[in-house]
């Protein structure tokens, strides 16, 4: 019975230690499991459904565009690539440059705003390469590579767009898959022309306009929203001594500037300017023009003048 | 005849006006104004920078592109806001920008103290173009100022960190092996008591 009894201790010892290590496997399982979970949230792979599809062709991958970067005042190239594996056979895909061009799409689309491989300025969408041995869902197939070539324009907006790819094989029958891209903000700024001028200033006289206005142009994809004016006295060129004071100006939106906001020596004075990114076209960029305005000028010659310092002009961008 | 010596008097006068008009009429100046400054980034107030306490990462703080104009640009960068956590890594501060280029990086340490707290910094860079405006005129600075946020999020919250339910399942299980483990040892006493 003892013997018995001591055996009956020593395997229900094992069994435990079995249980044991059970939870200690489930425990750690846990946390791995989890953790895993967690990385994944950041993970912006095409996942690529295979049920249901037929015979239609399918769009295994669809590249990322990296860096989403855009270029000032401008537009610029953005190319992607994507693989197409058909069913029916790879001869059913387009290769031709005619067949390519009817057959196959590649947009870019954020909040409404599309940009395609068709628009004016892109390059469109080309084949580049058959692959016969490309490994998916394990097994070797053979897949079209094809490249596409959208214009960005550098007031489109930052954040995350989603790509397009689409294609028609020779029976029509579509497809299309998807793939993120990141563009970067573009905080662009440009002030024209480049010289202030009064022609004709007549002493003792108030409020006399420059004779022409600058004008702010927002060549970026982000919002100018002032702009700080730091500016100097002006100095007698002949006449040693005389001064045209850096507050006897102001400056403003046009045509208020006389006024605006009276100007300092070496101080930032702000001018509300709102130059909005969004109200940029194709044709030309948002813009809004700063006019300067000599509101007095008593008790010096006519002569000619000059900054004593640079005269700065800065925009902030949050 | 008096009317005529009358008009000669007032052309004289007229004259005299139009001389005096001439020498307080004069030019002041032109101020000449540089090209555009372009900073591409992907910080902005819909994405700034997400770090946590202890955190320290080298950032593209930005790129910078002169496309605009055909002047060629000399930048200074200069760190105005945020020098508690912030520092700009590049040996040299002055970025040479020729016309109708882009891709100048502009790389920043950021280094956030190991406190726990959630909170926010901004870190701002001024960019003063260097490059003058050109001859006869008065030269003018134009320049930008960026600022991105930084916002420091502690671990304690589940949406930023996942593992947490998995931590606690974790525990839970472990806590129920041991009562079960109590429990039997418990149960076996009692037997061999018995027994004995």
């Amino acid at each position: 019975m003892r013997k018995k009894r001591a055996y009956r201790n020593k395997y229900g010892m094992g069994l435990l230690i079995i249980i044991l290590m059970i939870f200690l496997i489930l425990f750690i399982a846990g946390f791995g499991f989890l953790r895993l979970s967690g990385n994944a949230i950041g993970d912006t792979r095409v996942r690529v459904s295979v049920n249901d599809l037929g015979s239609r062709p399918e769009i295994i991958m669809v590249s990322e565009i990296n860096p989403g970067i855009l270029s000032e005042g401008t537009f610029k190239l953005f190319n992607f690539s994507f693989l197409v594996y058909a069913r029916s056979g790879i001869n059913s895909l387009p290769t031709s440059s005619a067949d390519v061009s009817n057959k196959v799409e590649g947009k870019l689309m954020n909040k409404g705003v599309m940009r395609s491989s068709k628009d004016t300025n892109s390059r469109g969408c080309s084949y580049v390469e058959t692959i016969n041995n490309y490994y998916y869902n394990y097994q070797y197939i053979e897949v079209n590579n094809y490249s596409c070539s959208i214009a960005m324009w550098y007031f489109d907006e930052p954040g995350n767009w989603v790509i397009n790819a689409t294609i028609s094989d020779s029976f029509s029958r579509n497809v299309s898959n998807q793939n993120t891209a990141w563009i970067q903000a573009l905080d662009s700024w440009s002030a024209n022309p480049g010289s202030l001028n009064w022609t004709n200033v007549i002493l003792g006289a108030a409020d006399q306009k420059a004779s022409n206005v600058i004008r702010i142009s927002n060549t970026g994809n982000t919002n100018v929203i002032g702009i700080k004016i730091n500016a100097s006295n002006l100095n007698g060129s002949s006449i040693a001594g005389q001064q045209i004071l850096a507050n006897w100006f102001a400056s403003g939106v046009y045509p208020g500037s006389c006024n605006g906001n009276i100007l300092n020596k070496s101080q930032q004075v702000s001018i509300g300017l709102l130059v909005n990114s969004s109200l940029s076209s194709i044709s030309a960029p948002s813009s809004r023009d700063l006019e300067f305005c000599l509101k007095q000028i008593i008790g010096v010659s006519a002569q000619a003048y000059r900054s004593e310092a640079d005269w700065e002009l800065r925009v902030s961008y949050v | 005849m008096f009317n005529k010596m009358k008009m000669k008097m007032k052309m004289k006068r007229k004259m005299k006006m139009k001389i005096s008009m001439g020498m307080i009429i004069f030019f002041i100046i032109g101020i000449s104004l540089a090209s555009a400054i372009g900073i591409s980034s992907d910080y902005y107030s819909g994405n700034p920078l997400i770090m946590h306490p202890g955190e320290t990462r080298n950032i593209v703080f930005g790129e910078l592109q002169n496309n605009v104009g055909n002047t060629d640009l000399v930048l200074r960068a200069n760190l105005i806001d945020g020098r508690e956590i912030a520092k700009l890594t590049d040996s040299n501060l002055e970025y040479s920008v020729p016309a109708n280029t882009e891709g100048q990086r502009v790389n920043m340490k950021v280094s956030i103290p190991r406190r726990n707290f959630k909170g926010q910094y901004e870190i701002s860079v001024e960019f003063n173009n260097l490059a003058s405006s050109g001859a006869g005129t008065v030269p003018l600075t134009l320049t930008t100022e960026k600022t991105i946020k930084v916002i420091v999020e502690t671990g304690d919250s589940s949406s930023i960190n996942p593992e947490k339910p998995a931590f606690n399942l974790g525990w839970l299980l472990l806590i129920i092996f041991v009562i079960i483990l109590t429990a039997y040892f418990a149960i076996q006493n009692k037997k061999l008591h018995k027994v004995r």
